[in-house]
């Protein structure tokens, strides 16, 4: 595990930073064009997935990266750390792994006869959570209830987490000795699940080809902007408009999940609202501030699918939470052209 | 596709192995049946050696049996044979019941299948209409020109756009190629605009357009209409050319 930096103060709470100002939509687009080609320096030909997970981080979302061991899940969450100028600190999660080696305890200090608060990994910017599903559902609940509240609370004392705090968790979803597979109620608190899957040959190539030419193990990549611009970012995704036939589509996706022959719990409301944050995050990605239903379209599948469980019955089968929500997106009417007129007793 | 092109096996398959099952269910329901009506004696034929009687009555003394009555072991005997037949016709009762119920669960997981089987299908292959009638769309969009510039010329550029690019929608219904509802309406037109063989890059900045008039809230101020005239026309002129050129 990172130890943590006791220089680091951790903030009490209520001490956020002021608001920033959203960015015109041209420069956030810019702005995060650039940190994906840098990223993607690292993590070579995953555009796609690389650009969901940031939409994840400017939508002040938690991101599973659910993928084979060596795939570059560490690799895009220090490579993310860099080029978005944040603390970075790693917790690897181990069956002894306790709550209090994530949020942090407090310390005697004989000098001054008193104890300190000496801050966990989880005071960090960007935490990448390494393999969550191998430590007890204990230390898992204390991780994601500080996802969810930003903030953790130790000894009757409350500390706020840095502005942002983002949290990239790995999980291995081949290995299942000795493990903990998150529960449903713990995977709908991530925005996003995300897969890297293989290269193709040709960018395999170029990881090795990279690797030789720079003569050394570690890549150091550019930083492209600090916390504070992060935080310019997440502003601007605040500022962009999603129509309420939009909103409906996003309510409409969710609700058949639910509905769905082959699924025992579909997705929450928090799927529906996932889909509608993450899809304006998307937009702003590409200079709108405004979200289309394409935008719904594309994010759906890593923001819901792993919020739906299949029925047991059909565990052996080819039916997934991906397929369902593949099943829905052909199924579900998208807003119709013409914007609808209001109806007079409703605007009443 | 190639998903598209092996899905037909699927299901002709299924309806195979469904009949089959359904035939073998009813076979055996029959056997069944039959067992049970006939009893033992008639199901069990051959010229093996006669099945022997064994009295169960106890060894008595002589004086018993000087007693002159000798007909009670006999019906001793044949009380035994029609129990020992009525137990063994309950047997293969209740094994053709348990046959025809193992039958009848393969049926179901049969037909259970050929409606996943089905299902699967009809979300794997949305069933969209055939976009062969590009000359009819191209006709009816060309016919309808004059009609879509005036909608766009007149009214608000936010409202003249949306309805310039929703008459697409309308041309390509008239022409029996309908909007799914899955799809939006994005996808829709540029779909058909693909289908016409329209510049890529006019209607790219058309449906650029649009989804900015229908979704944003911003102003959209009098350039927008303006590009987008510039930009239908252009679309307009590809037809045109596509028609005249003898390509449909």
């Amino acid at each position: 595990m990172t130890p943590p930096d006791p220089s680091r103060p951790a903030h009490p709470a209520g001490a956020r930073p002021e608001p920033a100002t959203p960015l015109a939509p041209a420069a956030a687009a810019d702005l995060t064009a650039r940190i994906l080609d840098e990223v993607e320096k690292a993590v070579v030909g995953k555009r796609q997935p690389l650009t969901l997970v940031l939409a994840a981080v400017l939508a002040k979302g938690h991101v599973l990266i659910e993928d084979l061991p060596g795939l570059g899940k560490t690799l895009t969450a220090r490579s993310f750390a860099q080029v978005l100028g944040l603390d970075f600190a790693r917790a690897q999660f181990t069956p002894d792994l306790l709550p209090a080696d994530l949020t942090g305890s407090f310390l005697y200090d004989q000098r001054r006869g008193a104890f300190d608060f000496r801050p966990g990994p989880v005071f960090a910017g960007l935490l990448l959570a390494d393999e969550v599903n191998r430590t007890p559902p204990k230390t898992q609940s204390a991780l994601l209830e500080a996802m969810q509240e930003r903030q953790v609370t130790v000894e009757g004392q409350t500390f706020a987490l840095p502005d942002p705090f983002c949290v990239l968790a790995t999980a291995n979803p081949v290995e299942y000795e000795g493990t903990y597979p998150l529960p449903e109620a713990q995977l709908d608190r991530f925005l996003l699940r995300v897969a890297f899957g293989y290269p193709s040959a040709e960018h395999e190539h170029d990881v090795v080809a990279r690797r030789l030419a720079r003569r050394r193990e570690e890549t150091v990549l550019d930083q492209v902007t600090d916390a504070a611009g992060l935080r310019a970012l997440q502003a601007t995704v605040e500022e962009v408009r999603v129509d309420p036939s939009v909103a409906r589509y996003c309510v409409a996706l969710a609700a058949a999940t639910r509905s769905h022959g082959h699924v025992q719990t579909g997705a929450s409301p928090r799927g529906s609202l996932g889909l509608a944050l993450t899809a304006r995050a998307f937009a702003a990605m590409r200079g709108r501030d405004y979200v289309v239903p394409e935008d719904v379209k594309a994010v759906a599948t890593p923001v819901l699918a792993h919020r739906v469980s299949v029925k047991p019955e059909l565990w052996m089968t080819d039916a997934s939470g991906a397929s369902v929500v593949a099943e829905v997106l052909s199924r579900v009417a998208t807003p119709t052209t013409l914007e609808q007129p209001v109806d007079p007793a409703r605007a009443r | 596709m190639t998903e598209g092109g092996g899905a037909p096996t699927e299901p002709r398959a299924a309806i195979l192995a469904t009949v089959a099952v359904g035939l073998l269910v009813v076979l055996v329901l029959l056997v069944a049946v039959w067992a049970a009506a006939a009893g033992p004696d008639e199901t069990l034929r051959g010229t093996g050696t006669p099945p022997e009687r064994i009295s169960l009555a106890p060894q008595t003394t002589d004086a018993a049996a000087t007693d002159g009555n000798q007909e009670a072991p006999e019906e001793q005997s044949d009380t035994d044979g029609t129990w020992i037949g009525t137990v063994i016709g309950v047997l293969v009762l209740t094994l053709g019941v348990m046959v025809g119920l193992g039958a009848l669960w393969l049926l179901g997981g049969a037909l259970w299948r050929l409606r996943d089987v089905r299902l699967h299908r009809r979300r794997r292959e949305p069933e969209l209409p055939p976009l062969d009638p590009v000359e009819a769309v191209v006709g009816i969009m060309l016919a309808d020109a004059e009609a879509q510039e005036d909608l766009l010329t007149s009214g608000t550029p936010r409202n003249a756009v949306v309805q310039c690019w929703h008459r697409f929608e309308v041309q390509a219904a008239a022409a029996g190629v309908p909007r799914q509802p899955w799809e939006t309406s994005a996808e829709f037109t540029l779909r058909l605009l693909e289908l016409v063989e329209a510049d890529a890059t006019s209607v790219a900045r058309l449906s650029e357009l649009y989804r900015e008039a229908r979704f944003s809230e911003h102003e959209l101020g009098e350039d927008a209409r303006a590009a987008a005239l510039d930009v239908l026309r252009a679309i307009h002129r590809d037809l045109r050319t596509l028609l005249s050129g003898g390509r449909l």
